[in-house]
């Protein structure tokens, strides 16, 4: 506010006197002088031109003129900051989420469609995961303006966007003011960069108990169809409640799909046939000491093991004592020639894990029909490309090129 | 399924797997605990309240060596007609009939069965991560939380893409895929260290297994580092599990590295396709 007073107060005085020297015959009476403090009030709040007064300024007159419009418009900008900030904090007093800025182009966002009992979960869960990235994450739903705050720390970085369904487009209109298309920025790209692939949205079904059980899955997956439609490059990671819903998925282009209860199921099944078990799966999937958050993770193949095989690129892990990482497999990139008709998420990309001999994945393939086991241990990585990655647990992302150039 | 039905003391089984409760997901766990590639197939008794819900397992070779018991599981009379005492392990599903309170009825069996025998291997389904406290008051050994796991899992995937993938490799049941085995370190390997250990399963191409880890026992500590100790001055003991141990280091204080010595008791997690035979691989 004091610089709003300074500016106008300067601006208005300096016109008067730049009018009084130079151009005094302009000016009939004294009120037409104080009439520029009013023009420059005008200028300074709103950084537009008082239209017609213009004709009676002088050279001088009129640069002052201009500096008090960039003035204005620096300052009008100041002013909604503050609001906004104002806004921001009230909201966040109230303990609930802020409201992403209108027409603020978030940079490869985790986007989380829709609300359901898991939400305050998975933004605890990715936060724990994440270290301190903070990374931004929106909320989109009807009802997103009323989620609260359960942890300060956790919630950083965290907006809403309130959507209406029963406009047409609604959809594409947030992503086209929100969501920046640069996918060249974001890290999922530079894992995946056959993929070109930009910010990542999961699907969470509709869980109210009002909620018709036969048409959860159908509507989320029809959600993420919609996205698809015009947004082909996100990430889409879908919730499923039914097993039976994956028949709906053939031939989309959904990148992943979770039915928890597969999961949950098949979870308890090996708790039976391996005690302890669960301890492990516990730890990898992130529950595990926050101190050691040892988890499978994903790394580029340096371009100097480009051309060795999976094998060749195992052993020298094991050899050096320093790379802290287990080597679980690989994930190859698929040219046209590759793609088959196996369960492709990303249809770009295959997951091989513990890659066999070449003569068990061929009794693999001849007894069991198996598509497990698509490449074996001499799978020469990054043939002619430099898309694939290696798989493995660690505590943190390992740059392998590191140990490469100190040897 | 009149048929089905018969009295626990007609069962005349043990060693085997009792699951409480049949639910919509009870089919694909059967199908899971008796898939071909499960080397010792054990009897499964189901109780059940709704005997009705369950299949008619006549014609699936899966659901050969399945009884039924009609009760409550809850009821200390039901597990012992289902053989309780002579059981493996006990699978305890949540109830989904009573959708919220389910966690209830599974803290009640968990009593229940704490009751007549503590320690049976129990693995314990449960919804809601509110209630996992109330379980540390039984011997439940393991929890699967399908609220901490369905954020655990959508995080994970949203982190690491393509991550969900491998967990349902690591999970699934089968004999081309890789599941995660608990071993005792073979005896040779005793006395020599965890990276020895792991050059050598490296160098063992035709079992292609990846050693991810181990689980040893250390004398547990209060939050002010003592080390704890029993009403008969002996150090209580904890189990720990360490997945990939690292190189060792000024600045970290773990016993656990890669030059960690073996020692007997000690064991190691391993992914391979079927259950390892690390003693006769590595002689």
């Amino acid at each position: 506010m004091l610089i709003l007073i300074s500016v106008w107060f300067i601006g208005g005085t300096l016109t008067i006197l730049s009018q009084w020297i130079i151009s005094p015959e302009v000016q009939k009476s004294t009120h037409d002088y104080l009439q520029y403090y009013w023009i420059v009030f005008i200028e300074v709040t709103s950084g537009f031109d008082v239209g017609g007064e213009v004709k009676r300024l002088n050279t001088l007159s009129f640069g002052i003129t201009i500096l008090m419009l960039i003035a204005g418009m620096i300052i009008g900008g100041l002013v909604s900051g503050q609001i906004i900030a104002i806004i921001l904090n009230a909201a966040q007093k109230a303990g609930l989420v802020a409201e992403a800025p209108n027409n603020f182009k978030f940079i490869d966002p985790i986007i989380i469609f829709g609300i359901n009992k898991h939400l305050h979960g998975i933004i605890s869960s990715v936060r724990r995961i994440d270290g301190n990235a903070n990374r931004d994450i929106i909320i989109i739903d009807e009802e997103a303006d009323e989620i609260s705050i359960l942890d300060e720390s956790d919630y950083k970085n965290i907006w809403y966007i309130k959507s209406d369904p029963s406009r047409r487009n609604y959809l594409k209109e947030i992503f086209d003011r929100n969501i920046s298309s640069d996918f060249k920025q974001s890290d999922i790209n530079q894992l995946y960069k056959a993929s070109q692939k930009s910010c990542r949205v999961i699907l969470l079904p509709n869980q109210k108990k009002d909620s018709n059980l036969e048409f959860i899955d159908p509507e989320t997956i029809q959600k993420a169809m919609e996205i698809e439609t015009f947004k082909e490059n996100v990430y889409t990671i879908i919730q499923l409640q039914s097993v039976e819903s994956k028949r709906y998925l053939k031939g989309k282009q959904i990148d992943e799909w979770l039915n928890i209860s597969d999961y949950s199921t098949k979870m308890i099944a090996q708790a039976a046939l391996s005690p302890g078990i669960t301890n492990i799966f516990n730890n990898i999937m992130g529950g595990g000491n926050e101190d050691t958050n040892e988890m499978i993770r994903l790394s580029l193949i340096h371009d100097s093991l480009s051309n060795l095989s999976f094998r060749d690129i195992k052993n020298w892990i094991v050899n050096d004592p320093n790379i802290d990482c287990i080597l679980l497999g690989f994930c190859k990139f698929l040219k046209e020639d590759d793609k088959g008709i196996e369960r492709l998420r990303n249809p770009n990309y295959y997951f091989q894990i513990n890659p066999v001999e070449p003569h068990r994945q061929k009794y693999y393939r001849d007894t069991y029909n198996s598509m497990s086991v698509k490449f074996n241990k001499d799978t020469i990585l990054n043939e002619g490309h430099q898309n694939d990655l290696l798989v493995y647990f660690a505590n943190k992302n390992i740059a392998f090129d590191q140990y490469i150039k100190r040897r | 399924m009149e048929n089905n039905t018969k009295l626990a003391n007609d069962f005349g089984v043990e060693d085997h797997i009792i699951i409480c409760n049949w639910t919509k997901k009870s089919d694909l766990l059967v199908k899971e605990l008796h898939n071909p590639s499960v080397e010792k197939k054990r009897p499964i008794i189901v109780i059940t309240e709704n005997p009705q819900d369950v299949p008619d397992f006549e014609e699936d070779e899966t659901y050969r060596g399945i009884m039924i018991v009609k009760g409550n599981p809850s009821n200390e009379d039901s597990l012992k007609r289902a053989g309780i005492e002579s059981a493996a392990t006990v699978i305890i599903l949540a109830d989904e009939r009573l959708a919220d309170t389910a966690d209830t009825k599974t803290i009640m069996t968990t009593i229940a069965i704490d009751h007549i025998i503590p320690d049976i291997h129990v693995v314990a389904e449960v919804l809601s991560a509110s209630n996992l406290p109330f379980f540390a008051y039984t011997f439940v050994n393991e929890i699967i939380c399908l609220e901490l796991l369905t954020e655990r899992l959508l995080a994970q995937s949203c982190l690491t893409p393509g991550v969900s993938f491998i967990f349902a490799d690591l999970l699934t049941q089968s004999s081309d895929t890789n599941e995660i085995y608990v071993e005792d370190i073979p005896t040779h390997y005793i006395g020599k260290t965890f990276q020895e250990l792991r050059k050598a399963i490296v160098a063992l191409d035709e079992q292609d297994i990846i050693l991810i880890g181990l689980g040893s026992s250390t004398e547990k500590t209060d939050s002010g580092g003592e080390i704890m100790v029993d009403h008969h001055g002996n150090s209580i003991m904890e189990k720990v599990l360490i997945i990939n141990p690292k190189a060792k280091s000024k600045s970290s204080s773990t016993k656990y590295h890669k030059d960690y010595k073996l020692i007997k008791g000690d064991q190691v997690y391993l992914i391979a396709y079927s259950r390892p035979n690390l003693a006769e691989g590595l002689k």
